[in-house]
């Protein structure tokens, strides 16, 4: 297998304002393969968008280098851009352009031209199923579409390598189906490397063939799917919905001391978005083995914590809880 | 090279695709300078708000040969607001114009009401040294240059708005019968304004220019029909010789009106110029003000390119920095020429349309023309550049780089009124507001103006883009 992206000993340390420095990334080595789909999960301020702006070459290391298909994102930074596409979690597009007219400004970024460029866009736009649409200014899209012209912004000069950022975020499930299917299919047909993040652990369950977990800017587990739940064991997830309540951090020490075979228990507050909460309940989120034994003791706690419960539900190990019993955090945290 | 021009390419495009930005950078400056100069370009038609305007006549001519003062004439006209009873010649019998029995004399505006002008002598000036108002040497009453010095001092102080300075032997220059194949040598009336109220010293430049044109336009008529008569009727001209010849013609050089805008045909010219010179003066200021948002708002919104991350999206690409700050700059300053070039052509048009013929009103000295637009649009944008620069984000940007653009304004003469130049001349709009404005009026060397306005900005862009390069690169 080719290594086409490959990072050695990646770090970068930001001055404080007023005290000490901050070493956002610890030095990353990481290598991904050609025709892979790398996901990179890690909680906000872990040091995700970091690493992949030091890939990216929009942030220059500190220390170490970064290579996409071999050549230095700090010393061959044109070389190495020329093999990359970006697709950014935000639609990276002008509004007041048409998508055609978008496509085009992009595309001649990566130094595209004349009857080449335009068959590409051509092409581009039968890709996103918008030729029809083509002329009209991108404002007047829905969230959907805009999410399919930005997505064939990043792979227009056809890259070997595409970074994707969150690239389903706020559109409709359709639409979303039709992206992870995309995602897909560049990896299968076009033979391209997907550097994927995301926050939806099923997203990352359905795409990748490896997962890497970053956590305090440094990646604390890597490899495939199967192996990284074998490390959590026979550890279950017992997801409780607690409705608008707020739990302290006493309250879950208790539970994480009280109960025997708990490894670790959080909170995921109401309102905030994320895969299970909604905007009214908030969910008690537990990790331990034998889950079915534990939760009567559980359940015991929190009546006696005055906590009413509106649903239990105890799942198998997945990512998710991979993920928890690592960080100690839920991924949207 | 060529990602910088499709940078610049796209930010024009971007900007003059934008309904809101279209907006201001060409809806607002046009219609509010349409406004402002239909509201004060009835001169003429009454209501206009200008209205005694103080002017200093300074009158070193001499009655010519054939004993018609034409110094006097146009002194008295600016003084007096019409022309004087006495002074038409001996023996000439010309007609005074009778009021439209509609009232279209009575509801016009007279030179007298318009300029407000006053005999500069000897003594005005020694009495404006004794009250300590000018600083300016004794003016001895044989030193013309030093009238002239005293009364441009009293301009300067702001104690008239300008000084008409009527040269020894104007009426002779005009009333050389002897050789009537000649042809009529320049007559050099100046017009001295403060630079302060370009608008005001503007019509009364106007003014001055139709007065003394309907002048000399007598004075080729009259060499027009000397020549004739000599080649056709040398009798009658032999036996006219021994008349007053002076007497005979006086009455063409006579501006027999004293109403701008209705009687003859170069008042009615001044009237027009006056009409130019307010959409000059308004349009010059409001393009320069609404061009600083231009600018500003380009430059700007490379911060707004980072909140969206197309500007990521860019550095992502291979394509270097140099071109995407490049691209950028050219596209900012192409946005700002483009918006100026397609506001002087509009307000071409809107003027052009107030008169009903084609009304070149910023002059036609097209490469000075061209160079002020230019040094304009560099001066803009190197404001732009500077508070990118100095300020951190774009909310702060835009307060502050909005409450600046209106100070400028309000400095430069953008809405309406005008400081003194001392004060005016701290802001960029002034500068630009004049060149325009002198062009305009023909008269103009604008050589300072554009020196001003481009160190201004060649400094402010360059300070600006070293501090913004650093946050760049950050």
């Amino acid at each position: 297998m080719d290594v086409m992206v490959e990072t050695r000993d990646l770090a970068k340390i930001y001055p404080g304002d007023h005290g000490p420095e901050i070493e956002a990334v610890k030095g990353i080595n990481l290598k991904i393969d050609r025709g892979e789909i790398f996901s990179l999960l890690g909680p906000n301020g872990a040091g995700k968008t970091t690493t992949i702006s030091m890939i990216s070459g929009l942030v220059e290391p500190t220390r170490g280098d970064a290579f996409i298909g071999g050549h230095s994102i700090t010393t061959e930074p044109l070389q190495a851009k020329r093999l990359l596409g970006v697709v950014p979690q935000e639609i990276a597009l002008y509004p007041n352009l048409n998508a055609r007219q978008n496509l085009e400004f992009f595309g001649r970024m990566y130094g595209l031209g004349g009857q080449d460029l335009a068959h590409r866009v051509d092409d581009a736009l039968e890709f996103i199923e918008l030729t029809d649409r083509q002329t009209e200014r991108l404002s007047t899209y829905s969230g959907g579409m805009k999410r399919r012209v930005n997505i064939a912004a990043g792979l227009l000069h056809d890259p070997q390598v595409v970074y994707m950022d969150e690239p389903t975020v706020g559109i409709d499930p359709q639409s979303r189906r039709r992206i992870l299917d995309t995602v897909k299919l560049l990896r299968d047909q076009r033979g391209m490397t997907v550097l994927y993040t995301t926050h939806l652990m099923e997203e990352a369950q359905e795409l990748s063939d490896r997962v890497g977990i970053i956590d305090h800017g440094e990646i604390i587990a890597l490899g495939e799917q199967g192996e990284l739940i074998q490390r959590v064991g026979e550890e279950d997830r017992l997801v409780f919905k607690v409705g608008d309540l707020t739990l302290d951090e006493r309250f879950l020490d208790k539970i994480r001391t009280a109960v025997e075979g708990v490894s670790a228990a959080v909170f995921d507050p109401p309102g905030e978005g994320g895969e299970e909460a909604t905007n009214s309940s908030g969910l008690l989120i537990v990790t331990a083995r034998r889950g079915r034994k534990a939760l009567p003791a559980i359940l015991h706690i929190v009546e006696q914590a005055g906590v009413s419960i509106q649903s239990v539900e105890v799942r198998e190990p997945d990512l998710e809880a991979v993920f928890l019993k690592l960080t100690g955090r839920a991924l949207r945290d | 090279m060529t990602k910088l021009w499709v940078i610049a390419w796209k930010e024009v495009v971007t900007r003059f695709t934008d309904r809101n930005l279209l907006v201001l950078m060409l809806a607002a400056p046009l219609v509010i300078s349409t406004v402002i100069g239909l509201a004060l370009g009835n001169i003429g038609r009454g209501g206009s708000p200008i209205r005694n305007i103080p002017v200093a006549v300074v009158n070193h001519d001499r009655p010519s040969q054939y004993g018609v003062a034409f110094g006097a004439v146009l002194s008295d006209m600016l003084t007096e607001g019409k022309i004087p009873a006495g002074s038409v010649p001996k023996g000439g019998n010309c007609s005074q114009p009778t009021p439209d029995p509609k009232g279209t004399l009575a509801g016009g505006t007279t030179i007298g009401e318009l300029i407000n002008g006053t005999v500069f002598d000897a003594d005005a000036a020694q009495f404006l040294i004794d009250a300590g108002r000018i600083s300016a040497a004794p003016a001895a009453k044989a030193a013309s240059q030093a009238l002239d010095q005293a009364a441009r001092a009293a301009v300067d102080k702001g104690i008239y708005t300008a000084v008409v300075i009527i040269p020894a032997g104007f009426s002779s220059s005009l009333t050389d019968l002897t050789n009537p194949s000649r042809i009529p040598p320049a007559v050099n009336v100046s017009v001295y304004g403060n630079q302060g109220n370009g608008l005001s010293a503007g019509i009364v430049r106007s003014v001055v220019e139709s007065i003394v044109s309907q002048m000399v336009s007598g004075d080729i008529a009259i060499g027009a029909t000397m020549s004739q008569l000599a080649v056709r009727h040398p009798d009658v001209l032999r036996s006219a010789a021994s008349q007053d010849l002076g007497a005979l013609f006086a009455c063409a050089f006579m501006p027999s009106g004293d109403m701008i805008g209705v009687v003859n045909q170069p008042v009615q010219a001044a009237q027009d110029s006056i009409a130019g010179t307010l959409l000059v003066t308004f349009g010059s200021a409001q393009a320069m003000f609404f061009a600083l948002f231009t600018g500003q708002g380009g430059i700007l919104s490379m911060y707004e390119e980072r909140r969206s991350w197309t500007l990521q999206r860019m550095l992502a690409s291979p394509t270097p920095r140099w071109a995407i700050l490049g691209g950028k700059l050219v596209g900012v300053l192409a946005s700002v020429l483009f918006q100026m070039i397609a506001l002087i052509v509009a307000l071409t048009v809107v003027g052009s349309l107030l008169e009903g013929k084609l009304t070149l009103i910023w002059g036609t000295d097209w490469f000075a023309l061209a160079m002020t637009v230019l040094v304009a649009a560099v001066a803009v944008s190197g404001l732009g550049m500077l508070l990118a620069g100095v300020l951190k984000g774009i909310e702060q940007a835009n307060v502050v780089g909005s409450v600046l653009n209106i100070a400028l304004g309000v400095l430069g003469g953008g809405f309406g009124f005008q400081l003194p130049r001392s004060v005016s001349a701290f802001s960029i709009i002034y500068w630009g507001r004049d060149a325009f404005v002198q062009l305009a009026s023909g008269h103009g060397d604008v050589t300072v103006n554009l020196l001003v306005m481009f160190g201004q900005g060649a400094l402010m862009f360059g300070l600006g883009l070293l501090l913004f390069n650093r946050r760049f690169e950050a």
